[in-house]
């Protein structure tokens, strides 16, 4: 069944691209046959989380997901359910209370990059930039992103550093890339 | 030069007859050192003409009374620019997402009927299209890019201000450069209010409970008691669907204020502000303090006019009258995670949706959509509470100006890519629905090449 949907996928991506290049052929072959198994079209990000994500119950709670099943196209550092687990005990719960909500708001949209930001994207900047790329999020502050042999690490505000540990899953209105920290936005970590 | 500048607008008053229905203002936009120049012309009815000179640069603004075009004619170091504005559009909040990067708000269709003063304008796209012919280009000066510009009111208020901000943008097509200078702004504030007590409330003191609460004192009240007389302000109507009462928690609501209150201990344990951050409509915004900068951010969608400055404090920016230092109008930003189960002022109140996004939502019988910088939201019509965010946006990209931090990656969708990729004599990059085209050394962004979503 997967294989038929990537196969599927496959097939319809490279169709409708028109004149399609080259490099992008294989730049999309790549990025679909890396991407999850599930076809580009029709799973959203919002759709595409688990039940029990927690990523994915911190936006209901701060009504973003809406936003993560709306056009997009968003790219989404997921923090993992084991990311969220290594926050001090508690911190998760305060910040899905209503008076939180400006908090958690500016703590998932610090998660998210506005486009289509792939791994290879990333590592490309992170060249042309000598080592040290910089990433906008919808909250307004950047992400520095860098590499540590083929591993991208991000690096946040506060000088904590995440990695991507699955990148490229491939959604209709964007793209997740899994990391096992979660980012935090204000100076002070 | 300063001083014959002054008197010119002195003069502007003494010419100009009040504009009864339609105020407009002229901006000016002046330095001896500065290469760039601009003007900008608002509204229609009767203009004076302001004659200004300085730095062996000439800036003449014409008018004519009631028509609807304005022609500046400057020269800029060598260089014409001229404009021709449609003499419409008020001077509010910008749209953005918009391929001509209106951050100047005066830009319009000749058809395009005046706005109210509460209301928001539209930015229209074609615009840049055909309407705006004006080419200019700024010329830094010696790498500094710090500029000064003044309004000129021209309905009888001479508001010159000069403000403090390096934005810089290029004009071309309907684009526009503006770099401003902050310093003097509040004293100039100072020098043209008019000072007033609303609802009570003199400038600057804060007096609980009666709607003049400003948002530093009000969260001084968390883990206060309760006052008696709010144990029974009970919500709104339509409030009452999101915020429910609990075992834990009960919940007030006072003059804008949502009081979240402990059952057992019956302290305040949380204020949520449900109109604009503690201030509303009509009252007067506390000038006094300086703290009320815009941040970059927004800077470029909420410019002042002479009829309006914009203000933000805590995730609202707010429209103040320069006169009375009332607040017009008040908008949220979703950087205060003004969100699901907020409500939305009432002057906000006609689709303004940026237009890459419009094809997804329009308003229908149950839902309308809205948009503030940031986000889009989609509000519930019954209870004008806002019941999701539908769309989260950046601050933008504008033609003409830098790349802004934070764009390293290729961040162009899926379906783009094979027409859209980077090359060592062009960059893509996308925000907000749009694709520009930047260019690799010098990190200007030259164009708008697509508009999706």
């Amino acid at each position: 069944m997967s294989r038929s949907v990537v196969g599927i996928g496959l097939a319809l991506t490279l169709a409708v691209l028109p004149g399609c290049n080259q490099a992008e052929d294989s730049n999309q072959a790549a990025n679909a046959a890396a991407g999850d198994a599930q076809a580009a079209d029709g799973t959203t990000i919002a759709s595409g989380m688990a039940r029990d994500n927690k990523f994915l119950a911190a936006a209901k709670s701060a009504g973003l997901d809406a936003t993560l099943a709306g056009p997009g196209p968003y790219t989404v550092l997921m923090p993992t359910n084991a990311a969220f687990d290594k926050l001090p005990a508690g911190t998760l719960e305060n910040l899905q209370k209503p008076e939180q909500k400006g908090q958690l708001t500016g703590l998932l949209t610090y998660h998210i990059l506005p486009g289509v930001v792939l791994a290879e994207d990333i590592g490309k900047a992170i060249d042309n930039a000598k080592g040290k790329a910089v990433l906008a999020t919808m909250g307004g502050e950047t992400v520095t992103a860098t590499k540590e042999g083929d591993k991208i690490v991000l690096t946040d505000a506060a000088g904590n550093k995440a990695n991507v540990v699955k990148a490229d899953e491939n959604r209709s209105n964007g793209i997740v890339h899994e990391i096992d920290a979660v980012l935090s936005p204000a100076k002070s970590g | 030069m300063r001083k014959m500048f002054l008197a010119a607008g002195v003069a502007a008053l003494a010419i100009s007859a009040p504009v009864a229905s339609k105020p407009g203002e002229n901006k000016g936009n002046q330095s001896g050192q500065s290469a760039e120049r601009q003007e900008q012309q608002r509204g229609g009815g009767q203009k004076a003409k302001a004659n200004r000179g300085g730095g062996g640069q000439q800036a003449r603004a014409e008018r004519r009374g009631g028509g609807q075009q304005m022609r500046v004619e400057r020269s800029n170091r060598g260089q014409q620019a001229r404009i021709e504005r449609s003499s419409q559009m008020r001077f509010a909040q910008v749209e953005r997402g918009r391929q001509d990067k209106a951050r100047n708000d005066n830009r319009g269709r000749q058809a395009e009927v005046r706005q109210v003063r509460e209301k928001r304008v539209e930015r229209q796209r074609n615009e840049i299209r055909g309407r705006d012919r004006q080419v200019e280009r700024v010329a830094v000066n010696r790498g500094r890019d710090r500029q000064v510009e003044r309004v000129f009111a021209n309905n009888g208020r001479n508001a010159e201000r000069v403000r403090g901000e390096t934005v810089l943008r290029v004009r071309k097509d309907g684009d526009r450069v503006r770099v401003r200078d902050f310093d003097r702004f509040q004293a100039r504030f100072a020098d043209n209010r008019a000072l007033g007590l609303i609802n009570g409330c003199p400038p600057g003191l804060a007096r609980k409970n009666n709607g003049c609460l400003p948002p530093g004192q009000a969260r001084k009240l968390i883990g206060t008691l309760i006052p008696t007389a709010l144990r029974s302000s009970f919500l709104p109507d339509g409030l009452r669907n999101y915020w429910r009462d609990d075992d834990e928690r009960y919940y007030r609501y006072n003059d804008g204020y949502l009081y979240g209150v402990n059952r057992e201990t019956n302290l305040i344990a949380s204020l949520l502000p449900m109109f604009g951050g503690g201030y509303s409509l009509g009252q007067q915004f506390p000038y006094q303090s300086s703290a009320y900068y815009m941040p970059s951010y927004y800077q470029p969608f909420y410019q002042d006019t002479a009829d309006s400055w914009y203000r933000y404090n805590d995730g609202y920016v707010y429209a103040i009258d320069p006169y009375s230092g009332m607040i017009d109008n008040i908008i949220p930003t979703y950087d205060y995670g003004y969100g699901v189960g907020q409500m939305l002022p009432t002057s906000y109140s006609y689709y303004n949706l940026p237009y890459p996004y419009r094809s997804y939502y329009s308003d229908n019988d149950d839902y309308s959509y809205r948009y503030a910088p940031g986000a889009i939201y989609q509000v519930d019509r019954d209870s004008q509470l806002i019941s999701a965010v539908v769309s989260l946006l950046t601050g933008g990209l504008g033609v003409g100006q830098q790349l802004p931090l934070g764009y390293d990656a290729y961040n162009v969708p899926m379906n783009y890519r094979s027409q859209y990729y980077d090359t060592p004599d062009n960059m893509y990059r996308y925000s907000n629905g749009y694709i520009y085209q930047v260019d690799p050394t010098s990190r200007l962004v030259t164009a708008v090449i697509d508009a999706i979503v």
